[in-house]
């Protein structure tokens, strides 16, 4: 009796195991094939960009910087890998399968508290990863957010849970999310919002989000990489100096240049530059973008710090 | 433990392992490892919880005890001296009764009551507090004082005699499948189970782990994905149009029967593979015709429950109409009561038992008629009821349950937010299985996916329900909704 339940119960699992094998390879095959969406994206930024200049950070970085003004302002190549509702682990990981490939010359790091500093569940972070784990660097930035992933990724299926459809949709689909990166905003403000407590209201700070910070900053001093860490405008005019004060310790530490734009006062409660409360309108993030470069990038010095760290094999 | 975290279905495997590799001969030891293995995964939650769940059992225990020995010296007295001891008896049972129910009246009402105290003092000028207990809630706390509880009570009435062997009654308590969240089992149908010889049963392992898989599929891939929008709706409710509102208090409906039902059908999935059968907990409650038809197929294992203690010690239907009526309406209160420490959880309760007034009054209880079309209406207003009773379930007070009901009726932007944080395939397919499993079952039972005559076509099911599994599931949500309970 039991010898049966146990062959029976062992073909069956042979067979989920011969289909997690199998959806595993269509499941890789069309993520790296897909032509549209998200996935294409993901898949551009690591395993395609070559882009001098690279902006990270949640929906606020790919809502608000303008890669097509960067290169215009700095005559650098600008590609923008901002992520909705994605944090400094997420994208921490995205650098290190960049690094794999090549070193941009400059990040752009847009620093949002409730993606990089405040205490939350941090296994949002790793879902839109566990397709790349794969690479072992990103597969250590998973299991360290959970240590139970380390057996849940033996799993093809488990790897592409909930983004299997997705997968499927941008394999067929054909248009892309954006060339550069950057997905504008059309819808404006017609009243004013109530501010975002997850922004300018203190939380919890969340250790593993701070520590994967430093890690991220630090990994770009040794690969001589230019971090400039931003705050773009908000609908506010709270600093956010509290909140951002743990953060601002450890860009301090490493001498990374941090710019707080949160309440500037040329976008501050101007209801066209904003589509809600966190997020500038396509107008209002060209805007910051040609600020931010007139104003944070000074390229003769950029330059010359980057040939210093870098000297082209002429000058060596 | 919970049934859906990884850990267990880590550990689970080597339970089953061992539990079968005892040689049958050696059933005390077979018990013991089961009282072991269900006291740890039970301290899992909290080590310090564990001392009630014992406390409650030695309770319980020892009050089946009195009780049974006061029944054995009742039958040997006079007339006169039996009246004395059944008065007795009566404050015996009364004493065990609150002393096995205190640690649940402290931890779980405690606060509710010194507030309710406190607010009720201060409208009429009064000022006075107790200090507040800022303690958690031992997980499972209703559902095991309740079945413990029904034990002694089946004593007092004379339904069960007293346990002796205090070890199958620990195991009767605490069993790992059922001490979370039931099914409450009856004494007369787990004791005898405990102290039986079980054999490994083949066919019983098989309807184990289809309960198993379904139960999982119902809340990882059902639930737990609704849960996710219906939280974020209830949260900020004032935000939405009354068109999100409503889908998302279907959502809860759907979410709580998928949630509690999944957790059910484990616990039933994992008591079979070890050779026990717990009682059906659910019967398709959202096709049920009427609301006392509903909680003959919502719960049912805490409807027996109270119908047995409350409602038929009251008096049942024997009585007159009216007092019937009140005899519902307290047996529902209980019911919202033991829900949770909350006015929500009784006026939940309360709806319910003025609706069943409403229907057994009208004589809209049963439906035994063929038409189609007005079942399928009765079916529709019973769910209507059932889940504009939810709200008030769902909701963390009265005022939240009204202004989310109000804006389901005032709000008339049509707009429905299907912003599911996946694609809205995800949420949508699963429920419409789930719908269409519950239709097979109750109507077209030859068609059934798990118990199909055509072995390609389980075989198949059980592929596809754990492909879904990994590729549709919530792997890291919370608890079971009723776990708090």
């Amino acid at each position: 009796m039991m010898k049966r339940f146990v062959v029976k119960l062992s073909i069956l699992l042979i067979i989920v195991v011969v289909a997690d094998y199998c959806v595993g390879i269509i499941m890789d095959f069309m993520r790296n094939n897909a032509h549209g969406g998200q996935t294409y994206q993901t898949e551009y930024i690591t395993h395609h960009c070559n882009e001098d200049i690279l902006v990270m950070g949640s929906s606020r970085a790919s809502h608000h910087y303008v890669p097509q003004i960067i290169e215009n302002e700095t005559g650098l190549s600008c590609y923008n890998c901002g992520y909705d509702g994605q944090g400094i682990i997420f994208h921490y990981a995205l650098l290190q399968m960049i690094l794999e490939r090549y070193t941009p010359k400059f990040i752009i790091l847009e620093v949002s508290p409730p993606f990089d500093i405040n205490f939350s569940d941090n296994s949002r972070y790793i879902k839109l990863l566990r397709p790349y784990a794969y690479n072992n660097n990103v597969k250590d930035v998973i299991i360290d957010v959970d240590k139970s992933e380390a057996l849940k990724l033996y799993s093809n299926l488990y790897r592409y849970n909930t983004y299997f459809l997705t997968i499927g949709f941008d394999y067929f689909r054909r248009e892309k999310l954006s060339e550069d990166g950057f997905i504008p905003n059309y819808d404006k403000l017609t009243v004013t919002p109530e501010k975002n407590p997850d922004f300018v209201d203190l939380h919890p700070q969340d250790s593993l989000k701070l520590a994967y910070l430093e890690k991220f900053v630090l990994c770009c001093k040794n690969s001589n990489i230019e971090v400039i860490a931003s705050i773009s405008p908000m609908f506010t005019d709270d600093s956010m100096n509290d909140v951002l004060e743990p953060a601002v310790k450890i860009l301090n530490k490493y001498n990374v240049p941090i710019v707080n734009y949160s309440c500037d006062a040329g976008f501050n409660f101007n209801l066209s530059y904003f589509s809600d409360n966190c997020h500038l309108t396509v107008k209002g993030a060209e805007l910051y973008t040609s600020k931010f470069c007139s104003e944070q990038f000074d390229l003769s010095v950029l330059e010359k710090e980057w040939n210093n760290s870098n000297p082209l094999p002429s000058q060596k | 433990m919970p049934f859906n975290s990884f850990k267990f279905w880590f550990i689970f495997p080597f339970i089953f392992g061992i539990y079968w590799l005892i040689p049958a001969k050696w059933n005390q030891w077979r018990k013991v490892f089961l009282v072991v293995a269900s006291y740890l995964l039970y301290m899992n939650w909290k080590p310090a919880f564990s001392i009630v769940l014992l406390g409650v059992t030695l309770v319980t225990y020892w009050g089946g005890q009195v009780l049974s020995l006061e029944l054995k010296d009742e039958s040997l007295e006079s007339v006169e001296s039996s009246k004395f001891k059944s008065s007795r008896k009566k404050r015996l049972v009364w004493l065990f009764a609150l002393l096995g129910l205190l640690p649940l009246l402290v931890f779980k009402y405690y606060n509710f009551l010194n507030e309710s105290l406190t607010e009720g003092l201060a409208a009429v000028g009064l000022k006075f507090a107790l200090p507040g207990l800022n303690w958690a809630v031992p997980v499972g706390i209703s559902f095991f004082t309740f079945q413990a509880l029904g034990y002694m009570l089946d004593v007092y009435h004379g339904r069960v005699k007293a346990e002796k062997n205090i070890l199958d009654y620990v195991l009767f308590v605490s069993f790992f499948p059922q001490v979370m969240s039931g099914p409450i089992s009856t004494a007369e149908e787990l004791m005898p189970q405990i102290k039986a010889i079980h054999k490994f049963d083949y066919d019983q392992s098989v309807w184990g782990l289809k309960f198993l898989l379904w139960g999982m599929f119902i809340k990882l891939v059902v639930a737990d994905r609704l849960g996710v929008y219906v939280d974020t709706v209830y949260a900020n409710y004032f935000h939405y149009s009354g068109a999100t509102c409503f889908l998302a208090s279907v959502f809860y409906t759907l979410q709580i029967y998928c949630d509690f039902a999944g957790y059910s059908l484990m616990a039933i999935g994992i008591a079979r593979t070890l050779g026990f059968n717990l009682i059906d907990n659910f019967r398709r409650p959202y096709l049920a015709v009427s609301i006392t038809d509903f909680w003959k197929r919502w719960h049912i294992s805490l409807t027996r429950w109270l119908t047995k203690q409350v409602y038929i010690p009251l008096g049942g239907s024997r009585c007159s109409k009216p007092r019937t009526y009140v005899n519902i309406l307290i047996t529902f209160l209980v019911s919202g009561i033991w829900h949770g420490a909350n006015w929500t959880f009784i006026i939940w309760g309360l709806m319910h038992g003025v609706l069943q007034v409403f229907e057994k009054a009208l004589g809209w209880q049963k439906y035994e008629g063929t038409n189609w079309v007005v079942k399928g209406i009765r079916i529709v207003i019973t769910f209507l009821l059932v889940n504009f009773a939810w709200v008030f379930f769902r909701s963390p007070d009265i005022e939240s349950a009204c202004g989310f009901i109000s804006r389901i009726f005032t709000e008339h932007t049509w707009s429905v937010d299907t912003n599911f944080g996946v694609n809205p395939l995800l949420v949508y397919l699963p429920v419409i299985v789930v719908i269409v499993k519950d239709i097979v079952d109750e109507w077209f039972k030859n068609y059934c996916f798990f118990n199909n005559r055509h072995l390609l076509v389980r075989w198949a099911s059980y592929v596809i329900i754990l492909i879904s599994l990994f590729l549709c599931g919530v792997f890291d949500s919370g608890s079971f909704i009723y776990v708090s309970f």
